[in-house]
């Protein structure tokens, strides 16, 4: 009966958070817009809930953020959807494996989620949009072009310059985040990936 | 039994999705692309009254691509590979695609309970799609005032790059802090009113759908799809 009602608590945070967690992608998609930045900062809520609950929340977290931001703000957002998976199954493995325990191996998780991220975005520009993506990407995809490269291979380093900074960023700022949170509150979330990086007190132990 | 003149039947959206995406992709005339967005999507913002909202996709998000389509493609490839052509075809398939499953998606708030039930989304999965539709804006409400109290007591003085990233960690963190205690404590109040069951067995009003409205849209898409298939094969 209690291992029910633990399970039931479980699920109803989940199905709480989830929302929430997107919603924070949007609203800081919108900040971002605000702020007149040139960077995506979309998917903080992503690596939150990842580290929260796991690679399956995190992806649907990622993936109907996306959608919702299509509907309202970004119009090609759902065109990256497959991008916020990755995000999603490389967080949970750098979590699990400890790799968010300083400011140091964050940056590190960072670069090569940005790696990976730029590797995984590239078809979508590529197929879609040729390499005329509209934003600060295109700039850079265009400056490479003018070098002498092709476009295939400028829309890869077009992607290798901007994506490493920006998930650098976004991992810092869920670092951070995360380590600013009360304990008592974050031990309320059944994660892994909170007492491997020693988050809660638990992970001290 | 409700009536509104905004509904759209959920399944004739699927298939205006579906038939619309599928004739964008295999018609590769210009003047038909453009006779489409005229004549149907266009009509359709205005009859939803997203007018604004299609504005706003047009000005932010298509103007951005078809200028970076004129850098790289006119400007640094000097038309090699396609030129104006190229150019207008590539970006005015982008903003029909585009606008399709934004129409698709916009779907007004009254009726988005009705229109996930009858896309066969239950107990968790509804809650957490109609959560993610509606609780943006709040949230966003919330970073927005977090901002503009932090501009007004003058913490951001220069408006340089590193002085805005600075600004991320004092929103995000009262704004998390503020989400998780939410959720833990709407957890335990769905938990303990039994929201899965009460979800369950709630029976949404039936809306009457508007006749029009709705065989225009499933015709067009029709329409559209056929004459895509039509072009695709003859030319």
């Amino acid at each position: 009966m209690n291992n029910k009602s633990h399970v039931n608590q479980e699920k109803m945070l989940t199905l709480t958070f989830i929302p929430l967690a997107i919603a924070i992608n949007v609203a800081l998609g919108a900040v971002v817009k605000a702020l007149n930045m040139p960077l995506y900062l979309d998917s903080i809520g992503t690596v939150l809930a990842t580290l929260l609950f796991g690679w399956k929340k995190g992806a649907i977290v990622g993936v109907l953020g996306f959608v919702v931001t299509t509907a309202i703000s970004n119009p090609f957002a759902v065109y990256f959807s497959l991008t916020q998976i990755i995000i999603a199954l490389f967080i949970n493995h750098a979590g699990k494996s400890g790799w968010f325990k300083n400011t140091l191996s964050t940056i590190g998780t960072g670069f090569v989620l940005g790696l990976l991220t730029a590797i995984a975005s590239a078809p979508v520009s590529i197929i879609i949009f040729q390499g005329a993506t509209g934003n600060g990407a295109a700039l850079i995809t265009s400056f490479f072009v003018q070098m002498g490269n092709r476009i295939v291979e400028s829309i890869f380093f077009a992607g290798f310059s901007i994506e490493p900074f920006d998930k650098i960023l976004q991992c810092l700022l869920a670092f951070f985040v995360l380590k600013s949170i009360p304990n008592n509150l974050l031990e309320k979330f059944p994660s892994q990936s909170l007492r491997v990086n020693h988050f809660t007190d638990n992970g001290n132990q | 039994m409700e009536t509104n003149n905004l509904y759209i039947n959920p399944y004739i959206r699927v298939l205006f999705a579906v038939f619309g995406i599928a004739g964008t992709l295999l018609i590769n005339r210009i003047s038909l692309l453009i006779c489409f967005y005229l004549v149907v999507i266009l009509p359709l913002f205005i009859c939803g009254q997203q007018v604004k909202k299609h504005i706003q996709l047009m000005l932010f998000g298509m103007l951005p691509v078809f200028l970076s389509f004129v850098l790289l493609y006119i400007l640094v490839l000097k038309g090699n590979e396609g030129g104006w052509n190229f150019v207008f075809m590539r970006t005015s398939k982008l903003i029909l695609i585009t606008s399709i499953i934004q129409l698709t998606l916009l779907i007004p708030a009254p009726f988005l309970i009705h229109t996930f039930q009858q896309w066969r989304l239950k107990e968790e999965s509804l809650i957490t799609v109609l959560g993610s539709f509606t609780v943006w804006t709040d949230i966003r409400f919330r970073a927005q005032q977090i901002l503009t109290a932090r501009f007004s007591r003058g913490f951001i003085r220069k408006r340089t790059f590193t002085e805005k990233i600075k600004q991320f960690p004092p929103i995000l963190i009262p704004l998390v802090i503020g989400i998780l205690r939410t959720s833990t404590e709407r957890a335990e109040s769905w938990e303990s009113k039994n929201i899965l069951h009460l979800i369950e067995i709630n029976q949404t009003e039936k809306i009457k759908t508007p006749l029009l409205l709705n065989v225009f849209v499933c015709l067009s898409a029709s329409i559209w799809m056929i004459t895509g298939v039509l072009v695709f094969f003859i030319t």
